[in-house]
This record gives C-alpha cells, sequence and structure tokens, in this order.
C-alpha cells in the first residue's frame, strides 16, 4: 500500500457502479475522473493527454460509444495506445473479455467488485503505465539529444553516437574511404576586403547549399573550415558505391557554385570553386579531448584530397589515379599530369573531371539546372 | 436464512469495497431504490412497445446492479430477460418481468433492513 494512487478513469453508464468504484478506488488512494459513456471518456483523454490519466476502468455495454469501440479508439492513438485499460465485466460476460484481451485491453475487474481484487489489479496496470512512462521519457530524452547532436554533427555520426555498436566505431577503426575537399579561389583576398558582415552572409549561404549537397549524396560532413569543407564517404555508414557518390557530389557542388558565383558576381566578389578528391586508406574515430571531440578521418587519403584541392584551378575537380579508376564508367574527365605534390615524394598521376556521361551525353544541355 | 434474497458475502464484500463506511453503504441502497423503478418502468413500456433493444438496456442495467448487493436470484431473472430480449424474443418476457418487479420487492425491503443494521449479518 506504500504505491502512489494513480488518476482513473472510470467509464460506466450505470450511476450505481460508477459511485461504488470512485469510493472504492478513492479509499485506496487513488483519483477518480468519471465518464458516462465512451464519448465522454474519449474526449476527456484527449483533452487531459497521454500523461493525464494512469488506468481506464471500461464498462462494456454502454449507450452512445461502447466500451469496445471506445477500446478500440484508444488503441488506435499513438499518445493513448499504452494507456492500461482494463475491462470491467460479469463473471457470465468472460467471452467479451477475452475479445477486450485481445483488442489489448491489460485485464478485466469482475463484476460486483471486490477490494482484493480491485486493489492488485490495478497495482499491476499501474506499474506498467509507470514503467512505460519512464520508458517514453527515456525514449524522448534520447530523441532530444540526437536531435540536438544532428544540428552539430553530421547526421551519420549523430545516429552513430546513439547506437549500439556506434561506440565500438568511434573507438577507431582502419577503412577505405573516399575524401573530398573543396575550397574557394580568392577567398582569402575577399576575406580581408569584405565586411564581417558580408562575410558571413555569404558563407552561411555557401555553406547551406553545399551542406545540402552533401546530405542528398549521403557523405558524412567532416568538417567546414572557413571556405573549406571536408567530406568523407563510406564512412560510419558503409557504401558500395562511394567513389561515385563521391564525384558526383563534387559535380553537383560545382554546379550549384556557378549559379551561386553569378549572384556574386554582382556584388563584385569574383571567386573559384576546386575540389580533390582522393581514395585509399584512413582510420576513423573520436579524436580530440574529454568534453571536446570530433569524429574525424586521418591519414594521407585526407591529406592527398587536400593538396589535389590545393593544385585544382577554379572549376577543376582533380583526383587521384584510384578515385579516378572508380569513377571512369561515369565521368569524362583528362589527365592533367604527374603533380608535385606537398608531402608527397613521388610524383602523383591526376585527371580533371569535366562532367558526368549523363549529363554530357544528354547533349549540349549546358545550361539546365 | 436459505430464503435471503440477498447473498450475504456479497454484501459484506461491497461494504469492504466502499472502505467499510456504513453510511455511504446506506446511500448506495437509496440510490439503487431510486434508479430501479424507472429502470422498471422502461423496461415494461419496452416489452409492451416490443422494443427490443431498450429492454435489454434496462435489463443490463438491472442485472448489474443488483449483482452489486448480492441480489443474486434477481440478478439472474435480469440476465435472463436480457438474453431473451437481446435474442429479439419478447414473447411472453412481460411475465418475466412481473416476476422480476416481485422479486426487487424483496429484495429492497432486505436491502433497506441490512442497510439500517449495526452488523452485516
Amino acid at each position: 500500500m506504500s504505491e502512489p494512487g494513480g488518476r482513473i478513469l472510470v467509464v460506466d453508464d450505470t450511476r450505481l457502479n460508477r459511485t461504488i468504484l470512485a469510493r472504492a478506488l478513492q479509499t485506496q488512494g487513488h483519483e477518480v475522473v468519471e465518464a458516462d459513456n465512451g464519448r465522454v471518456a474519449m474526449d476527456l483523454l484527449e483533452a487531459e493527454g497521454a500523461g493525464g490519466i494512469d488506468v481506464v476502468l471500461l464498462d462494456l455495454e454502454m449507450p452512445e460509444l461502447d466500451g469496445y469501440e471506445t477500446l478500440r479508439r484508444i488503441k488506435a492513438q499513438e499518445a493513448l495506445r499504452d494507456l492500461p485499460v482494463i475491462v470491467i465485466s460479469a463473471v457470465e460476460e468472460l467471452v467479451s473479455v477475452v475479445r477486450c484481451i485481445e483488442m489489448g485491453a491489460a485485464d478485466y475487474l469482475p463484476k460486483p467488485f471486490n477490494a482484493a481484487v480491485l486493489r492488485a489489479r490495478l497495482s499491476t496496470s499501474l506499474a506498467a503505465k509507470r514503467l512505460r512512462d519512464l520508458e517514453r521519457d527515456y525514449l524522448k530524452t534520447i530523441d532530444r539529444q540526437r536531435s540536438e547532436l544532428a544540428r552539430f554533427l553530421s547526421p551519420q555520426v549523430a545516429e552513430l553516437v546513439s547506437s549500439p555498436d556506434g561506440e565500438a566505431l568511434l573507438d577507431g577503426h582502419r577503412r577505405v574511404i573516399t575524401a573530398v575537399f573543396s575550397d574557394l579561389r580568392g577567398f582569402t583576398a575577399f576575406a580581408e576586403t569584405a565586411e564581417p558582415e558580408e562575410l558571413l552572409d555569404m558563407l552561411r549561404e555557401y555553406h547551406a547549399e553545399m551542406g545540402r549537397l552533401v546530405v542528398e549524396h549521403g557523405g558524412t560532413l567532416e568538417h567546414f573550415a572557413g571556405d573549406g569543407i571536408l567530406v568523407f564517404f563510406n564512412d560510419p555508414v558503409l557504401q558500395s558505391d562511394h567513389e561515385q557518390r563521391a564525384v558526383r557530389m563534387a559535380v553537383a557542388m560545382r554546379e550549384r557554385f556557378e549559379a551561386l558565383q553569378g549572384a556574386w558576381r554582382k556584388r563584385g566578389y569574383e571567386l573559384g570553386f576546386g575540389v580533390g578528391m582522393a581514395v585509399g586508406h584512413a582510420t576513423l574515430g573520436r579524436i580530440g579531448f574529454e568534453g571536446r571531440y570530433d569524429y574525424a578521418a586521418i591519414g594521407t587519403v585526407v591529406i592527398m584530397a587536400s593538396r589535389l584541392c590545393s593544385e585544382a584551378r577554379g572549376g577543376q575537380i582533380l583526383l587521384n589515379q584510384r578515385a579516378y579508376a572508380a569513377v571512369e564508367e561515369i565521368v569524362v574527365g583528362e589527365p592533367v599530369g604527374e603533380l608535385a605534390l606537398k608531402g608527397f615524394s613521388r610524383h602523383v598521376p591526376a585527371h580533371n573531371v569535366l562532367g558526368l556521361r549523363s549529363d554530357l551525353d544528354a547533349g549540349p544541355g549546358d545550361e539546365a539546372v | 436464512m436459505p430464503d435471503d434474497p440477498i447473498d450475504a458475502t456479497t454484501f459484506a464484500d461491497l461494504l469492504e469495497t466502499v472502505g467499510g463506511d456504513r453510511e455511504f453503504l446506506a446511500e448506495l441502497v437509496e440510490t439503487y431504490r431510486a434508479d430501479s423503478p424507472s429502470l422498471f418502468a422502461e423496461l415494461r413500456a419496452a416489452v409492451a412497445a416490443d422494443d427490443a433493444a431498450s429492454a435489454r438496456r434496462a435489463a443490463h442495467t438491472l442485472k448489474s446492479t443488483s449483482a452489486s448487493f448480492g441480489a443474486q436470484r434477481l440478478s439472474g431473472m435480469c440476465r435472463e430477460i436480457e438474453a431473451a430480449a437481446a435474442a429479439g424474443n419478447l414473447v411472453g418476457l412481460d411475465e418475466s418481468v412481473e416476476l422480476a418487479a416481485t422479486e426487487y420487492a424483496r429484495v429492497e425491503v432486505e436491502l433497506r433492513r441490512r442497510a439500517s443494521a449495526d452488523e452485516v449479518t
């Protein structure tokens, strides 16, 4: 009897039954709300929401809206589905009870009422309700944390943090990835002369547009650094077509940049967009320190993408050999020779991507998009 | 008492269910006595008008409330009326209703006696 009482909705069209039940429940420490038919009960439940009532005691034979239909409506509503419903039934109506249990009723209360049975049935249902409420609260918290995280992290990484095998992946693993690094030519000069507000507005617009393309192609955004954007593919979610996704994204970004540049030019900015893309092994996982961790890719593949990007002239998308080999069949490219990249002892053969075959085959539709 | 219209155990259970409050129990008996005559009137009218649905509802309520007080014979009679009405069979039901009304008269007397008694017997 030390358990706290609940808020119980008694639904019965017979005044006498309601009165007896209400008194019995109050005697056992519960608060009682009464309804004399199913319609009144539904109005009340919908008005109070999921938190208002802990258990429903439901009579079956009622005018307006009977117990079966009321039960069906409660179970059909997402917000009310978990609310325990105890069906009130005379012993000779046990067939109806079976039907109700099949419809989702938690239990039944035999008529005439017996104090001990009432207490036992209610405490079971109340305990179940409280567990479900706790569970619901936890799930809400996790959901809130995840959506809050998703505002700061890329969606894949936010998902990872709250997934069961996330911990292992965060601890670090090696994998082949496609790294795409892009930045703007002429940005530093622009940043030095532009007003801070102008600069921020322009960057926000640029990040919003590019960010959308990253998400669309399923890339994991590692970071924005000013005008620089590092995106990788095939991690944490495996993608069998990660190289192709990456190059499609790069081409889409270039097209998008050209549209943005059209507007920026009118405001006097003269910027160029370059991309470096490489395929290779990286170590991925959590780096940083307690209080500020990042999910990062570390390896020559990332440096390669960044160096290729530095080499790219405005409008170029430069790929290393392995990346180009993986996407050759869907792009039209041209070799740009062997590049001497800082930090790489050997010269690196690279290709520039002129466009996607599917776009170029479509004819001289350069004006499209 | 073999011919007692009220089952003592059920009546005692009811008192316990309402927390042993005899005054409240007396109020319940009053509610029952106030509501039942109109239910019988409804039942008679429904049977006379061949309105099976209304007859069934009135019999159902009487069955249920009578059972709460331990009026088992009366509750059983009402259950039979309810079942007949549910099956749409109102033929000869007026006689059953009058038998139930006679039993109700006995129940009512006995309930009043018990409600005013100091002990549940």
